[in-house]
């Protein structure tokens, strides 16, 4: 496990998508804009095959209790392994920003990317997260980083 | 109940949002306000989500939009949204400012770091093992953030 360690984050307040390159052990992040990209989650979701298919699974890690945590699991069906880090150990080891502006913006975070309406179940309240990925990898070849591209995972 | 009245009473609310929650930090420190007291950053939403619907808009640009089209008569009160949106952002900015990491963690390994698998949050698995749970080459991990 050397090399790259790719964060990528989404805030879906601002609905902006960055993705920061790390090299290991250098804290200075080179932050790509790809697109607007509120959906990340769905990204991801769409793109399980395929980053199955180059040997990536995904996983998440939340920091808030059993509670949040399955209301999130049973609302976005989500497929993804969860685990519990309270403690944000490994968040604050990627020295992650903490950022209470980023996960209380006025935009709503819309699970099924359609806008709701006064007749319809508000959603919860997901613009409180942010997601962020970190994708581990020691080399990526050049045929992983065609596919990835493809999905405009990288 | 018209927009004027609906605006005032939303600025209102965020108002006293903003000072019950600074009194709680500036009591109980930032921690512990993420921790136990983030019903006060929820609240605001709710008031939002009430001006949304008083003003009949499915969504914030909506209401921003319906804001910049208002007529004449509530212009005055249009800033005044405008100047509870910045004492918003301004409380948070604020709250940011006191979010710091302790710097003891920078020289862990972060394969040792402890995880618990949500459908077994009793058991404690290393980051390590949950790379190593599946024969794939990498992992993806993605963070669920509730707080700051």
């Amino acid at each position: 496990m050397g090399g790259l360690f790719t964060i990528c984050w989404v805030t879906p307040m601002t609905k902006s998508h960055s993705v920061y390159f790390i090299p290991k052990g250098k804290n200075n992040f080179r932050n790509f804009k790809i697109k607007k990209a509120f959906d990340a989650y769905f990204k991801l979701s769409c793109t399980q095959e395929v980053l199955e298919k180059i040997g990536c699974s995904a996983i998440f890690i939340s920091f808030s209790d059993v509670l949040f945590a399955n209301k999130w699991k049973e609302d976005v069906k989500d497929a993804f392994p969860i685990y519990l880090d309270s403690d944000r150990s490994l968040y604050k080891y990627f020295k992650m920003q903490r950022s209470i502006t980023q996960v209380s913006s006025y935009v709503k975070y819309q699970p099924s990317s359609t806008k709701w309406t006064k007749a319809q179940k508000k959603p919860l309240r997901y613009n409180l997260l942010i997601f962020n990925h970190i994708f581990l990898s020691s080399d990526l070849g050049r045929e992983k980083k065609k596919i990835l591209r493809e999905c405009n995972a990288l | 109940m018209d927009r004027k009245k609906s605006l005032l009473k939303y600025s209102s609310q965020v108002t006293s949002i903003i000072a019950a929650a600074r009194s709680l930090v500036q009591e109980k420190g930032v921690e512990n306000f993420i921790k136990n007291e983030m019903v006060h950053i929820f609240e605001n939403y709710q008031a939002l989500e009430t001006l949304c619907e008083e003003m009949n808009c499915v969504s914030v640009e909506e209401l921003e939009q319906k804001l910049l089209e208002s007529c004449e008569d509530i212009v005055e009160t249009v800033k005044e949204f405008h100047s509870t949106e910045s004492a918003w952002n301004k409380f948070l900015s604020d709250l940011d400012a006191q979010l710091l990491y302790p710097e003891d963690l920078e020289c862990k390994e972060f394969k040792d770091f402890q995880l618990r698998p949500l459908d077994q949050p009793d058991q404690i698995l290393k980051f390590s093992q949950v790379l190593k749970s599946n024969s794939n080459e990498f992992k993806w991990v993605v963070f669920l953030r509730f707080a700051g």
